[in-house]
């Protein structure tokens, strides 16, 4: 199709401008017909119609031409307008050609290629290098890493933490950490506040709140602390690829702690005297591993040369011991010699003092009473006692409706004991739906009911706890609405609120959501 | 809407004209229609008539009126038609214009620019293809300015014809019917950007955090140095740093050696001939100030010591290209001799 | 108080017998005197550099500025001690400069070619100048100043192309520009007419440039030839020229003279300032050089200076 053009009329100019269009776009044009005013170095020229046609601009007013370059088209009958790629040509000029941002280089490409990544995955601006492909192949083989250590364990009942998969933050720099190896006595001396500005200046990522106890001591190559964690003092911890913690966890006293990597969940409480690590713990395997809202009594000990994944909300009580090998006399002469992970599913209980051999698993809920050896596996919901432990009944009994009602009444009944006890003024309810403290002129009130609709009516003016036996759809507008149930807290909680949260918590109901964590009040 | 070298140049024109009375524009052949032979006056002629004067063909005198018409108050802009005339008038701007503020002791200043524009690349042969900052650079007293289309070429211009003192403005040819390459929030397409805050600053382009050679260059080597970036960045993973002068002299080289210091190599790319060419002076003093930093000797890109020939083939091979900076880069990042 | 004043001042108290040519005099020995005193202190060792005397051609450059206002500017060359003088009568400003002085006019970074003053400029590079007083004239002419410039060169200068480009461009944009050719004869040691073609007049009249001319050496003479080019620059704020055929009594340089004694007797036949001398009651001439050095001598004493 005949197109419009300049021709380049003097050798020191480039192009040309075009000052306006003489007919409309779209409009019928004889042969030689002016169509357009161009500005070239030398004049000011009428761009004549090539042929008989209909005119199609290709450039906008005032747009600077090269010459040859197509500023517009005139279409014959049955012609149409050429492809967004030609007509990109002609109007290009009027901007710069646009510059990728992310501009992989031709090894990168290639491997690219090979894996099947998508370079945005690696970055949005500069070059992409073969090594930086190659170093986000290593983080999503890093991040599946302690997986493939977790290979042929099944991790069915296991609710593990997120820090787990978490292979990118928190790296810090190499020449840190040999150092902090090398010599940490000086370092583990200094404020918590300048401990962690250094691990962070260095590359960890830890959260606001965080506190380092005196005298503690943090070494890995990858440290990731979640916010409000505390450490307690003295505490020692070498990892030779990753240490994480959650968020809301709490470390007492001389932890020792020792493997290749250990995530640890939000809220984790843990007691003091506690040692993770012994023998092997550069293997591998040594990977330990603690859900959401474990519990770990005083002096727990547990060696990690091969995995122990312990799940959430598990209780792992004062003393006991878990141990993934044994120490002994050669196999060949007969002798066990057992490497072997160690599995705590979810809410398993560990009563205080039992030992966990190398192989056990205990399942979803199952306790082992106090002072028990476990050399076999526990299956979920069980009890099992004893030296050799045994399964001896149901982990829990089952209870009815009626009995679930007498239980929550009397836990309120109590708290308010309990409040009393502790010389509160309590005013208890004579329908037996909760009670109204008084202190220094305000009022509390906790509110029980077995569901939504049997809720009193509240003293507009205090400040409320609702306590539900029964979930419920529509909470109260204000105050704060504690589940048992289906342990959920809802609404906005105040330092009374809190408190009666922290007493039932105590009872074992933690609600949800967490991370959560009691910071003082009326208990 | 992206702006050209050339409407930046002129708009800046404009902008002197508009904001200072004392504004001259003087060059052969600046008025309407012409326009000037690259088209940077065009349009101004019609605007300022008194202030835009088509002049007889006398390069000398020209600087020679120049001058005096800075010593009294004016603040003229001189065009030479192409870079290659200026020798025409180097006994007024090495004897005259240089000397006037410190040979009076500071009695007066000469508020000149001299506009010009130079480079190859165009087959416009011997005499009108040169790159001659090398004779302007070592004359005390004298501000030499190179821009590209990496500098903001409006601020540029103004900031030199606002400027007390007499001012080289070198235009490459090229530059003109290129866009204007402006970085945003420190990134330039793949590159990492960086602008100083002086007045007359450098730009700096980085293909990563970490380089592994320096390649300082101006004006119109910018564009071919950008180029070299890319293909080392894509076809070597070869990293480098480009630094982009806008002031030839006095030339403050404090972003280069920080880039040397990281670097511990340099590469200078200019588009003039070899020998005693700036990049001498830029590669003395670098290894003077940071000569522990290099890892081998600082290597340079130039044109060949030889005559700009007319036929593109044979200027080609006279004119430094992509390839030149990409292999001097190369063997500078092996740290290898030559 | 500069000569012009003085001849203002004594005009003014009626007594105007003579006193026009007394300080005419009064001007030009001067810097006779401080041109042979400056070739004396190079013979003794005590200048250093170059210098260029005016020996013989006072009177061009007290004649012409005896016509410019203060407004006025005047550019000069290498031969410029007398152009300053005329037109500053700072002579110890001048003798600083020379011998080196902070406080001289340059803080003694110019020295003897290159003096710096209101108004006033010289530098030591042949025709180059031209083009500047050229550019100089046209911003006074667009500053709306009135003033005009006055540019002083010699005949050898001639031979510089860039005097003709820019004869050129004051014409065409009308530069109110007085082109001085203190024509005296020699280009530094080859006489003019081994040096020039043509007609030195008509190289200015051909672009256009009015041209006086003043071939004796009378000093009267000159300046009423000076008195008639500054009006007419003035009048039409158009650049005009002047020669004047003057000669130089010295050597170019200093001690690089290589003109024959008696070619030099000739020229001393035609110097002006005896005449000029015999013209004037002794008594009063008498007073007039004993006042020129002892304003020498304190100049001399002031600027001992470092040397």
């Amino acid at each position: 199709m005949p197109r419009l053009y300049v021709e380049r009329d003097d050798a020191n100019s480039e192009s040309a401008t075009l000052v306006a269009w003489l007919v409309p776009d779209g409009q019928t044009v004889a042969p030689h017909q002016p169509v357009a005013v161009v500005e070239t170095s030398k004049a000011t020229v009428d761009l004549l119609a090539p042929a008989s046609g209909v005119l199609r601009h290709g450039v906008q007013e005032g747009a600077e031409i090269d010459f040859g370059a197509t500023l517009g088209w005139v279409l014959a009958p049955g012609e149409s307008l050429p492809t967004a790629k030609e007509a990109g040509r002609a109007t290009a000029d009027d901007a710069p050609a646009p510059v990728e941002d992310l501009q992989p280089t031709r090894a990168a490409a290639r491997l690219l290629e090979q894996a099947g990544i998508d370079p945005a995955a690696i970055g949005s601006h500069g070059f992409i290098t073969e090594r930086d492909v190659r170093a986000y192949l290593d983080r999503q083989r890093a991040r599946t890493a302690p997986l493939r250590a977790l290979e042929g364990i099944d991790l069915e009942g296991l609710s593990l933490p997120d820090g787990l998969t978490d292979a990118d933050r928190g790296r810090l720099d190499p020449s840190f950490v040999s150092r902090l190896r090398a010599d940490g006595e000086g370092f583990r001396h200094l404020p918590s506040e300048e401990k962690i500005a250094a691990y962070r200046e260095q590359g960890a990522a830890i959260a606001d709140g965080v506190q380092l106890g005196p005298g503690s001591l943090l070494i890995a190559p990858r440290l990731i602390i979640g916010r409000n964690s505390r450490i307690g003092p003295e505490t020692f911890a070498d990892c030779a690829e990753q240490l994480a913690i959650g968020s809301l966890s709490h470390f007492g006293p001389r932890l020792e702690l020792r493997a290749r990597r250990a995530v640890f969940g939000d809220n984790i409480h843990a007691g003091r005297g506690i040692t993770i690590g012994g023998g092997g713990h550069r293997d591998p395997w040594a990977v330990f591993v603690a859900g959401d809202l474990t519990f770990f009594g005083d002096e727990v000990f547990i060696n990690v040369c091969r995995p122990v994944l312990i799940g959430r909300e598990v209780f792992l009580t004062m003393r006991s011991i878990v141990v993934t090998h044994n120490i002994g006399h050669s196999p060949l002469e007969g002798f066990e010699n057992r490497f072997a992970p160690v599995v705590v599913e979810d809410r398993a209980q560990v009563g205080m003092g039992c030992t966990l051999y190398a192989g056990v698993r205990l399942g979803r809920e199952a306790i082992v009473g106090s002072n028990s050896y476990v050399l076999t596996s526990v299956p979920a919901g069980k009890l099992a006692l004893g030296v050799p432990a045994r399964v001896v009944t149901e982990a829990r009994r089952t209870i009815s409706p009626a009995r679930q009602r007498e239980v929550a009444r009397t836990l309120v009944a109590e708290l308010a004991e309990w409040l009393e006890a502790r010389g509160e003024r309590v005013e208890r309810r004579a329908d037996g739906a909760g009670f109204r403290v008084e202190r220094e002129g305000a009022a509390y009130e906790v509110l029980y009911a077995e569901t939504r609709d049997g809720l009193p009516q509240a003293d507009p003016a205090s400040e409320k706890v609702f306590v539900l036996l029964e979930g419920c759809e529509d909470p109260p507008p204000e105050g704060l609405l504690l589940e048992l149930i289906p342990r959920r807290a809802r609404g906005e909680a105040t330092t009374f609120g809190h408190s009666v949260r922290e007493y039932f918590r105590k009872r074992g109901i933690r609600f949800e959501p967490g991370p959560w964590r009691y910071t003082g009040g009326w208990i | 809407m992206s702006t050209r070298c050339a409407a930046a140049l002129n708009a800046a024109l404009a902008e002197a004209l508009e904001r200072w009375d004392e504004t001259l524009l003087l060059g052969e052949d600046l008025a309407d229609p012409y326009g000037g032979a690259f088209r940077i006056t065009r349009g101004l002629s019609t605007r300022f008539p008194d202030r835009v004067l088509s002049s007889p063909i006398s390069e000398a005198a020209l600087f020679g009126v120049s001058a005096g018409l800075a010593l009294r108050g004016r603040r003229p802009v001189l065009e030479i038609m192409f870079g290659d005339f200026i020798t025409l008038g180097l006994d007024q701007v090495i004897n005259h214009i240089a000397k006037f503020r410190e040979m009076y002791d500071e009695q007066v200043r000469v508020p000149l620019v001299v506009r010009t524009p130079m480079g190859g690349r165009r087959g416009y042969g011997p005499t009108h293809s040169q790159c001659l900052e090398k004779l302007l650079v070592g004359i005390p007293g004298l501000t030499v300015v190179a821009g590209s289309e990496y500098h903001d070429l409006h601020r540029l211009l103004l900031a030199a014809i606002a400027s007390d003192d007499p001012v080289f403005f070198i235009e490459n040819k090229l530059l003109y019917s290129r866009f204007q390459q402006r970085g945003r929030d420190g990134r330039l397409g793949p590159f990492l950007w960086e602008e100083g805050d002086s007045t007359y600053p450098t730009v700096q382009l980085r293909a990563a955090d970490r380089c592994s050679v320096s390649v300082v260059t101006w004006g119109g080597m910018a564009h071919l140095a950008r180029q070299a970036a890319e293909q080392l960045a894509i076809e070597h993973e070869t990293m480098i740093e480009v630094l982009i002068l806008s002031r030839l002299a006095p030339v403050d080289l404090t972003p280069l050696l920080a880039s040397v210091r990281r670097t511990g190599a340099l590469v200078v790319a200019e588009e003039g001939t070899l020998t005693g060419g700036v990049g001498a002076e830029i590669v003395a003093r670098v290894q003077h100030e940071a000569f522990s930093s290099l890892r081998g000797p600082a290597r340079r890109v130039a044109a060949r010591d030889a005559v700009i020939p007319a036929a593109r083939h044979l200027e080609d091979a006279v004119l430094p290209q992509v390839e030149d900076i990409t292999d001097a880069c190369l063997a500078a990042a092996a740290g290898t001799e030559h | 108080m500069d000569w012009r004043e003085r001849v203002a001042a004594e005009g003014s108290r009626g007594d105007r017998t003579g006193h026009f040519e007394r300080e005419f005099y009064r001007g030009i020995y001067l810097i006779r005197r401080l041109e042979e005193t400056l070739l004396e202190l190079f013979a003794a060792g005590r200048l250093s550099g170059t210098t260029h005397t005016c020996l013989g051609q006072e009177a061009n450059a007290v004649a012409v500025a005896f016509h410019l206002t203060d407004a006025d500017v005047v550019v000069s060359n290498h031969r410029c001690h007398g152009h300053y003088l005329a037109r500053t009568g700072d002579l110890e400003g001048l003798l600083a400069e020379i011998r080196g002085l902070e406080r001289g006019l340059c803080s003694g970074k110019g020295g003897s070619q290159h003096l710096c003053a209101p108004n006033f400029y010289t530098n030591g590079i042949q025709g180059g100048i031209v083009p500047l007083a050229t550019g100089m004239a046209l911003a006074e002419k667009q500053r709306g100043s009135g003033a005009i410039v006055t540019v002083f060169i010699g005949d050898g200068t001639l031979g510089q192309g860039v005097v003709y480009e820019s004869f050129n461009i004051a014409a065409l944009w009308a530069a109110p520009l007085l082109v001085v050719v203190e024509a005296n004869g020699w280009a530094q040691s080859t006489p003019t007419p081994r040096a020039m073609a043509g007609s030195m007049r008509q190289r200015l009249e051909a672009f256009g440039l009015p041209c006086g001319m003043v071939e004796g050496t009378d000093a009267l003479e000159i300046h009423r030839a000076a008195g008639a080019a500054v009006g007419q620059v003035r009048e039409t704020g158009r650049p005009a020229g002047l020669i004047i055929r003057t000669q130089r009594l010295g050597p170019h340089s200093k001690g690089d003279d290589s003109r024959s004694p008696e070619e030099l007797e000739t020229l001393r036949e035609r110097d002006p300032l005896p005449r000029l001398a015999a013209s004037l009651d002794p008594e009063q001439r008498r007073a007039i050089e004993a006042e020129c050095e002892r304003r020498l001598a304190a100049a001399l004493t002031a600027t001992e200076g470092p040397l």
